[in-house]
C-alpha cells in the first residue's frame, strides 16, 4: 500500500475517534429527522424547508468543517516530524491524504444525511415542490462549497501553528464572504433574501448561470490550494 | 566514497558539509558542520545540553532545511522530500512525542505501513520488538499514558520497524533504568556487528565511551572535534596509563619523581595511580622502569589501564573551544584546535572518517 493510502486510512481513523465529528454526525441526523417530520405535517413547501436545512448546515456545519479541516495539520505539529514523516513520508503525499480525507469525510457526512432527508422529505411532504434533478444540484453546490471550505482549512492549517488562530481568522474569512455574498445577490436580509435563488434550484429551476462566478472561483481555490498548501509545508523545519 | 589512510575504500553513509542551521535569523543552532559516517561504525555526537546535536540528527533526516550546507544519506542529496530515502532510517527522537491517542500495537503497525513493511513480516517484527523493548505489558495502552522511558522504548522500536540501513538515536538512553541502558547499548553493538550504521546523540559521556567508535564533539552549534574514541581519549592524556596497585606507593612515588623528570603522577585514590611519560620518552622503558620499581618495593599491580577518560577529554575539548574565543570568526584555514593533539606536529592528511574535521568556512546567511 502507497504512503498516501497508509495516511489515507490514518486519517480517516484519527476522524472516526474524533468527538466533535461524531457529536455532529448524530446532530444532523437529529435535524433531518425533524426536517422530515417537520415536512410530513406542516404545508410549507418542501424546497423552502429544505433551503433553511441547506443554510443552517452552511452556517452552523461550515464552522464545523471549518474546525476538522484547520485542526488537521496543526494539531499533529508536535509530533508530526517525529511520529510521521521520519517514517519515510514526504510532504506532498501527507497534504494530500489530509486534504482527500477530511474532504471525503465531511461530504460522506453531509451527503449520508442531507440526501436522505431531502428525498424522503421529497416522498412524504404534505406540499412537495422538489424534483430530483433540483436535489441532485442542491447537493452538488453544498458539497462543493464545503469541499472549498476544507480545502481554505487545510491551507491554513499549513500556515499556521496554532489551530486557534487558525479557526479565528478563517471563520472571520469564511462567515465575511457568506454575509458579502448574502448583501451582494439577496439584496436583503429577510428570510427570501438568504435563501436566494436556493428554493428554485430545488425545484429543478437550475441557477447555474448565476452562481457561474463563484464556481469558477471555487475551481480555481481548489486547484491553487493544494499547491499553496503542499510548497508551504514544505518550507516549514518539523 | 573516500579512501581511507590505508588506501581501503570507505563508504560514507552520511555525509555533510558545512552544515548551518539559523533558526528565524536569531538562534544559530548548527555553524558548518562537516562530518562523516563510515558505514557499519557508530558515531557518536556528544556535547553539552542545546549544543546542536538534535537539530543535526534532524538535518540528517530532512526534517529540517539547511540555512547552508548539505546532507547526503547513501550517497544521495537528503532533502525534506525525500520520503523513499528516508524509509531506509530509523529514527528515535528525544522528544518522546507521538499520537496520543494511539497504543504501541497501533503506531507500530502504522509505522510499518508508512515504511511499506509487508503485512507477513510486520506483524511478527511489531510482536518481536515489543518483547524486545518490554513494551508488551503496555502495549494495549494509549501511548499519552506512557512513562517517558516506555515511549523511549517504544521510539526504540519504531526506529526498528524497517530493519534499516541507518540508525539516528537522539539521546536513547535518557530515562531508561541501568538495566534499559545497557540493553540500549548492547543493542547498538548487536545493530553494528550486522552491519548497520548508527549516529547517536547523547550527552551521557559513559555510554558513548561503551558504545561508539567515532564521536563528534558539538559545542554551541560548532564541531569541535570529530574522529575515533581513542583519539578523543588520548586528547585528555597521551602516554599515560592507570595503575591499580595493592600497597604504599609514596616512597616509590617520590622516588621516582625525584630521579626521573619525564614521569609525573597522580593519586586519584588510594589505590588508582596514574603515571604520565613525556612525549619523547621511550613509552615502554619509562613503564618497565616504574613497574620494576613496584616489584622492588613489594607492591602488587592488580590491573592496568589506559587513563584516557572521554569525560576528561571532553571537558578539556569544551574548555579549548572557549579558549578560542574570535579567533574562530577569523579563521581561513584549518584551526590546530580542530585537530588531535598528536598530530599537530604532522601536517593535516587527506580527511577521512578517523580525521578530524575540516573546519567550518561557510558564511553564515541571514
Amino acid at each position: 500500500m502507497s504512503p498516501f493510502l497508509v495516511l489515507l486510512q490514518y486519517d480517516f481513523g484519527v476522524l472516526a475517534r474524533s468527538w466533535v465529528v461524531r457529536f455532529w454526525f448524530a446532530l444532523t441526523v437529529v435535524g433531518g429527522i425533524v426536517a422530515v417530520v417537520v415536512s410530513t405535517y406542516y404545508f410549507d413547501q418542501t424546497s423552502f424547508l429544505m433551503s433553511w436545512a441547506l443554510v443552517m448546515y452552511a452556517a452552523l456545519g461550515g464552522f464545523v468543517v471549518l474546525v476538522i479541516s484547520t485542526s488537521a495539520i496543526s494539531v499533529e505539529l508536535p509530533f508530526l516530524g517525529d511520529a510521521v514523516l521520519s517514517r519515510g513520508i514526504a510532504p506532498t503525499p501527507y497534504v494530500l491524504a489530509k486534504l482527500v480525507a477530511r474532504a471525503l469525510a465531511v461530504l460522506a457526512m453531509f451527503l449520508v444525511v442531507a440526501g436522505p432527508t431531502a428525498f424522503l422529505m421529497q416522498g412524504q411532504a404534505l406540499n412537495n415542490d422538489m424534483v430530483a434533478s433540483g436535489i441532485l444540484v442542491a447537493m452538488a453546490y453544498w458539497s462543493f462549497m464545503l469541499t472549498v471550505l476544507v480545502f481554505l482549512g487545510i491551507t491554513f492549517s499549513v500556515l499556521f501553528s496554532n489551530t486557534l488562530v487558525g479557526v479565528v481568522v478563517l471563520a472571520v474569512m469564511w462567515y465575511g464572504s457568506l454575509a458579502a455574498l448574502a448583501w451582494r445577490y439577496a439584496g436583503s436580509l429577510d428570510q427570501h433574501g438568504i435563501l436566494g435563488g436556493l428554493p428554485l434550484v430545488l425545484q429543478g429551476k437550475s441557477l447555474t448561470i448565476e452562481v457561474s462566478t463563484i464556481i469558477a472561483m471555487g475551481v480555481v481555490a481548489l486547484v491553487v490550494l493544494p499547491i499553496v498548501a503542499v510548497r508551504v509545508f514544505a518550507t516549514r523545519d518539523l | 566514497m573516500v579512501a581511507d589512510c590505508v588506501g581501503e575504500w570507505v563508504v560514507n553513509v552520511v555525509d555533510t558539509q558545512n552544515l548551518t542551521k539559523i533558526y528565524e535569523s536569531r538562534q544559530i543552532a548548527l555553524n558548518g558542520v562537516t562530518l562523516q559516517v563510515p558505514q557499519g561504525s557508530i558515531y557518536g555526537l556528544i556535547g553539552p545540553n542545546g549544543a546542536g546535536k538534535t537539530t543535526a540528527l534532524r538535518l540528517i533526516l530532512g526534517l529540517q532545511k539547511p540555512t547552508a550546507g548539505t546532507v547526503t544519506v547513501f550517497e544521495r542529496p537528503m532533502l525534506i522530500s525525500s520520503g523513499a530515502l528516508r524509509s531506509k532510517i530509523g529514527f528515535l527522537s528525544q522528544s518522546g512525542r507521538y499520537p496520543p491517542d494511539m497504543t504501541p500495537i497501533t503506531y507500530l503497525d502504522l509505522t510499518g505501513r508508512l515504511l511499506g513493511v509487508s503485512a507477513d513480516t510486520r506483524k511478527p517484527r511489531l510482536s518481536a520488538l515489543l518483547h524486545a523493548v518490554d513494551l508488551l505489558q503496555a502495549s494495549s495502552q494509549r501511548i499519552e499514558h506512557l512513562s517517558t522511558g516506555q515511549r523511549t522504548r517504544l521510539g526504540l522500536a519504531a526506529s526498528l520497524m524497517n530493519d534499516p540501513d541507518l540508525l539516528l538515536l537522539d539521546e536513547p538512553t535518557i530515562g531508561l533504568d541501568p538495566e534499559g541502558r545497557n540493553y540500549t547499548i548492547a543493542l547498538l553493538k548487536e545493530l553494528r556487528s550486522h552491519g548497520k550504521s548508527v549516529i547517536v546523540s547523547t550527552h551521557i559521556l559513559p555510554d558513548a565511551d561503551q558504545a561508539c567508535d567515532y564521536v563528534g564533539v558539538i559545542n554551541h552549534g560548532k564541531l569541535v572535534f570529530s574522529g575515533s574514541v581513542q583519539d578523543m581519549k588520548n586528547l585528555a592524556y597521551l602516554n599515560t596509563v592507570e595503575l591499580t596497585v595493592d600497597g604504599d606507593v609514596a616512597p616509590v612515588v617520590n622516588s621516582l619523581s625525584a630521579q626521573h623528570n619525564e614521569l609525573h603522577f597522580e593519586r586519584p585514590d588510594s589505590q588508582r595511580l596514574r603515571v604520565s611519560f613525556d612525549h619523547k620518552s621511550d613509552f615502554g622503558v619509562e613503564l618497565g622502569r616504574v613497574l620494576e620499581a613496584f616489584s622492588q618495593h613489594g607492591i602488587t599491580l592488580t590491573a592496568v589501564h589506559p587513563a584516557g577518560e572521554m569525560e576528561d577529554a571532553f571537558l578539556r575539548r569544551l574548555a579549548e573551544d572557549r579558549l578560542r574565543g574570535f579567533a574562530r570568526a577569523f579563521e581561513l584555514k584549518q584551526s590546530p584546535m580542530d585537530y588531535p593533539l598528536e598530530q599537530l606536529s604532522e601536517p593535516a592528511s587527506e580527511a577521512g572518517p578517523t580525521e578530524p574535521v575540516e573546519a567550518a568556512k561557510t558564511e553564515i546567511q541571514p
